[in-house]
């Protein structure tokens, strides 16, 4: 498949399960999952730096649009976790990983290595996420633990989806 | 001129990345111009249209409970009334302002959505412009209970800003022992508690007393229900800040009413002439 219509697909899909499955789970009040940043995470590791961040605001403007919370507020958080994506790549991921295959994505690289990738860029979204929605740095710490917590379940839930598509991605391929 | 272009050749991606986090940043402190445009009413509508449907069949899970609620609010109506029957003052004329027009009226709405689990949590309400809701109307539950106030309508489906927020809105409240009025916020830490200020350290308060909304508002009649007094902070400075435990589990939200003040326009050009 064409990487446009994959990559496109993925977006249109990440976006519908956010606002209407993912938007609606609340299982300690103040929690929230966020998946959709799963795409950020599996573009290519040879795209642009730039096309990323067009792509990642796109991205989190469609959801800002899509949910009523405030407008702006996913946008910059994945403007600015998706300028550090690089950064985060190259500390997490054996160099051989993302140098080897040209239309390799963070989609097939080992379990193991794609934990700590997720986590660590899912943190940085969060992070940025929540502090613009509180608008506040009073209760830090307990903005912080949200951050936290909510981070771990997000990556949970990434991971999941990860592991339930990259079966079929690599079949495709072969 | 060539080095400039190399300049911003060198570091586009950098550039890109400022030019589109201002955007962001800028959309965040101007929210509330977007939120009065036409496509923001049409994204409204149609995921109002979508909410409705996965209401519906939520719906059915609590019929009984809901009922429940009815029926105990349609005896304390029933005792209420026979009071005014009854008693020989009132007999006479209704309860209305001077103008004998009544001061406010209710129009029932369903929540078709409804979170807890932010920092700003909205409730969509299944009524909008075409049933004559506007923008600062009070929404309180169906036994009288304050909810939010409504800060967005598109033509079929309205969304109210809930008191359990600690940015956009802050709430009116007053003590109702004393009269003793303050603003209510939320800290955002635990849903069931919100914080009144403004009370003078001085002043006479005590745990148990009961917080409502006072007439000053012009979103809210008098007297509906917040919550009580739970704990008395003593900060610095000179006011108090109050604990006060919500009486409406904001959880468990299903049919609520949307407050109409009457006039409200008229008393504001008259506040404003001051």
């Amino acid at each position: 498949m064409n990487d446009f219509v994959k990559y496109s697909l993925w977006f249109i899909c990440l976006v519908l399960l956010q606002e209407f499955l993912f938007n609606n789970i609340q299982f300690i009040h103040f929690l929230s999952p966020y998946i959709y940043i799963f795409l950020i995470l599996i573009l290519p590791f040879n795209m642009y730096p730039a096309a990323v961040i067009l792509v990642s605001f796109v991205l989190g403007f469609s959801v800002d649009v899509i949910s009523s919370g405030i407008l702006g507020a996913h946008a910059a958080a994945c403007t600015a976790a998706a300028f550090c994506r690089n950064f985060i790549i190259k500390i997490t991921i054996p160099r051989a990983d993302y140098e080897s295959i040209s239309t390799s994505t963070a989609m097939y690289i080992k379990l193991k290595i794609f934990v700590l990738y997720a986590f660590l860029f899912v943190f940085m979204h969060h992070f940025i996420l929540f502090l613009l929605e509180t608008l506040t740095i009073d209760n830090f710490i307990f903005t912080f633990v949200r951050i936290l917590i909510s981070s771990i379940i997000s990556t949970i839930f990434i991971i999941l989806i990860k592991l339930l598509f990259n079966g079929d991605m690599k079949r495709n391929i072969q | 001129m060539a080095s400039i272009l190399r300049f911003l050749i060198r570091y586009r991606t950098t550039i890109l990345f400022l030019i589109l986090e201002s955007i962001a940043i800028i959309l965040i402190f101007n929210n509330s111009n977007y939120q009065k445009t036409q496509f923001a009413a049409y994204v409204d509508s149609v995921k109002g249209s979508i909410y409705a449907k996965y209401a519906g069949i939520k719906q059915y899970f609590t019929l009984k409970e809901e009922n429940k609620k009815l029926i105990a609010e349609n005896l304390e109506l029933h005792n209420k009334l026979n009071y005014y029957i009854n008693s020989d003052t009132i007999r006479s004329g209704t309860v209305r302002n001077v103008v004998n027009r009544p001061a406010y009226t209710y129009k029932t709405a369903k929540i078709i959505r409804n979170s807890t689990n932010k920092q700003q949590n909205f409730i969509i309400l299944n009524i909008g412009s075409k049933q004559g809701v506007r923008s600062e109307m009070g929404v309180i539950s169906s036994d009288g209970k304050l909810i939010g106030m409504i800060v967005k309508t598109s033509p079929n489906y309205s969304s109210a800003v809930s008191i359990l927020n600690t940015g956009f809105i802050k709430f009116s409240g007053k003590l109702k022992r004393t009269g003793n009025y303050g603003t209510i916020s939320w800290n955002g830490v635990n849903i069931n508690h919100v914080q009144l200020h403004d009370i003078m350290q001085q002043s006479d308060v005590a745990v148990g007393d009961t917080v409502t909304t006072n007439q000053h508002s012009g979103v809210f009649p008098e007297n509906i229900l917040i919550g009580t007094v739970e704990k008395i902070n003593i900060k610095d400075g000179i006011f108090y800040e109050i604990d006060v435990k919500l009486i409406q589990n904001m959880k468990l939200l299903q049919n609520v009413y949307v407050v109409d003040i009457h006039d409200k326009d008229e008393i504001n050009t008259l506040l404003s002439d001051e």
